[in-house]
C-alpha cells in the first residue's frame, strides 16, 4: 500500500510560492513509511510501478 | 635490462598465499561483504524475513523465501580466518516458489566478464558452507529477467562441518538481459530449496536456481545452513580470499545502503547520537532554509529514504524548540509541509519545521539503493 505526497514549497513568511516553485510528488509506502523517488533505477520504485500495474491505486496526496 | 615475461594461471607464495591471473585487479573479488562482517541493518541480530521478494540481511546480501519461514542471522561461528558467516534456520518447511540467499552485482562490477558476447568470461566461485543437511547443493548464476541461469553443484560431504568449496563457472555467450551499468549484472545465489529445477552445471534458459537433484533444505525444519567467505574471480582457478580494508569495504557498501546512525545501531533505535540537520525555520518574516543532507558515497540510484525522529518514530522528524523530542511527521498534507526534495544519488534535503518558528530539524535516516 502506498500514498501520494505533495511537497509545496514556501516562503519565509509561510506563504506557497505557487508562482514560480514547482511543487512535488514523493511515493510514501505505508508499511514502514518510507519515501520512494520516481527513478526507474529504483527498486522500490519498480516495485510500486508493479503494485499499480495490477490495478491498485494509491492514496491520493492530502488525504 | 630487459626482462622477460611470465605466464601463469596462478602463483603460490611460501605462506600459502595464492595470486591468480586476475588478481592484478583491484577488485579481484566481485562480490561485496563477502566475508559478512558488515551488518548496518541489524548488527547480527536476528531477523524473520517476510515471504516473498527478496530481503536484505547483513549488507548486500539477501534471503528470498516465498514460503517458508526462516530465521536469518549473522553470527560469529566461522571457519578459521573468518569472524562470522550468515546463518538460516528453517523454521516452517515448505518448498513454494522461491528459497535462496543471493547477491545482485552490478553490471558495473561485472561489464568486464562480457556476459552475452563471444569474449564472455570463465569465472571461479569460492566459498566456505557448513549445513545441518550433507548432500549435493547448487551454486547459482542468473541474469536479471531469470533467462539465464547456470545451476553448478557442490556436495557437502559431512553435517555441520565448515567445508570450502570452488566452482568454475563458463562464460555465458548468449541472452540479452545482462545488465552492464547501474542495473543488475548477475546475482549470484546459494539454493535452499527452490520448487523449480534445471539442468545441473549447464546455463539454463528458465528461472531455475536449483539443479535437479539437489537438497531442498527448506523442506525440513531446523535445517541450518551457513556460509561465508564467498569470492568471484576471474578465471578458473580459486585464490585466496580477498580481504579489503574495512573501510574501503564499508564504502562499498554504502553505495548500496546507508544511514545516520552508528555502525552499531540499528536503524529506529531512540537515540540523538548520529542525527543530521533538516532545515531551520526562523519566524514569518524572518526567514529559513531547507537542510541538505548528503550520503557518505555517491549511491547507485535514487534512494529510497526512510527517517526517524530521537524516539524511533519512522516518517518523524524532531525539532528543537520546546522539549526535547518534539517531532512532527514528514507527510503533513494538512499544512501542505512535507516529503523530501530534490532527491539524487548524492543527498536530499529536508524541510524547515513547519509548526514552530526559530527552530531546527534534526533526523536519522536510512538511505537504500539495492538492485
Amino acid at each position: 500500500m502506498y500514498k501520494l505526497i505533495a511537497i509545496y514549497h514556501y516562503d519565509s513568511n509561510l506563504n506557497r510560492l505557487d508562482t514560480f516553485a514547482v511543487d512535488e510528488t514523493f511515493i510514501q509506502r505505508i508499511s514502514d513509511n518510507a519515501f520512494i523517488p520516481m527513478d526507474p533505477a529504483n527498486k522500490d520504485y519498480q516495485e510500486y510501478l508493479k503494485w499499480v500495474a495490477a490495478g491498485n491505486t494509491p492514496t491520493p496526496a492530502g488525504n | 635490462m630487459a626482462y622477460g615475461t611470465l605466464s601463469l594461471d596462478s602463483i603460490t607464495t611460501s605462506t600459502g598465499q595464492v595470486i591468480g591471473a586476475s588478481s592484478a585487479s583491484t577488485m579481484k573479488n566481485r562480490i561485496i561483504n563477502g566475508d559478512m562482517r558488515i551488518d548496518q541493518r541489524r548488527s547480527g541480530t536476528s531477523f524473520t524475513p517476510p515471504n516473498g521478494g527478496q530481503q536484505y540481511s547483513v549488507d548486500r546480501w539477501s534471503v528470498q523465501f516465498d514460503t517458508a519461514v526462516t530465521s536469518v542471522q549473522r553470527v560469529s561461528d566461522a571457519p578459521t580466518g573468518f569472524q562470522n558467516s550468515l546463518k538460516v534456520t528453517i523454521t516452517t518447511a515448505t518448498t513454494s516458489g522461491q528459497a535462496f540467499i543471493c547477491q545482485n552485482i552490478e553490471g558495473y562490477n561485472w561489464a568486464d566478464i562480457m556476459y552475452g558476447s563471444a569474449s564472455a568470461k570463465t569465472v571461479t566461485a569460492s566459498f566456505w558452507v557448513k549445513s545441518s543437511i550433507p548432500g549435493t547443493y547448487t551454486f547459482a548464476m542468473e541474469d536479471n529477467a531469470g533467462t539465464r541461469c547456470y545451476t553448478a553443484t557442490y556436495v557437502i560431504n559431512t553435517a555441520n562441518t565448515w567445508q570450502y568449496v570452488t566452482v568454475t563457472i563458463p562464460g555465458e555467450t548468449t541472452g540479452t538481459n545482462w545488465q552492464y551499468t547501474t542495473g543488475c549484472g548477475v546475482t549470484a545465489i546459494f539454493d535452499l530449496g527452490c520448487a523449480s529445477a534445471g539442468t545441473p552445471n549447464t546455463w539454463n534458459t528458465t528461472d531455475t536456481k536449483r539443479a535437479s537433484g539437489a537438497v531442498q533444505l527448506a523442506l525440513t525444519v531446523g535445517a541450518t545452513f551457513q556460509v561465508t567467505g564467498v569470492q568471484i574471480e576471474v578465471g578458473n582457478t580459486a585464490t585466496t580470499f580477498d580481504y579489503r580494508d574495512y573501510s574501503r569495504e564499508f564504502e562499498m557498501c554504502q553505495r548500496y545502503f546507508c544511514k545516520s546512525y552508528d555502525v552499531n545501531i540499528a536503524p529506529g533505535t531512540a537515540t540523538a547520537l548520529g542525527m543530521v540537520q533538516g532545515g531551520w525555520q526562523g519566524a514569518p518574516g524572518v526567514g529559513g532554509s531547507w537542510g541538505t543532507t548528503s550520503w557518505p558515497v555517491r549511491m547507485r540510484a535514487t534512494p529510497t529514504v526512510s527517517i526517524w525522529d530521537s524516539a524511533g518514530n519512522s516518517g518523524y522528524f524532531s525539532y528543537t524548540y520546546a522539549a526535547a523530542g518534539t517531532s512532527q511527521s514528514l507527510s503533513n498534507n494538512a499544512t501542505g509541509w512535507g516529503g523530501l526534495i530534490n532527491p539524487s544519488s548524492s543527498g536530499v534535503m529536508l524541510p524547515p519545521t513547519s509548526s514552530q518558528a526559530s527552530s531546527l530539524s534534526l533526523y536519522h535516516y536510512t538511505a537504500t539503493a539495492e538492485l
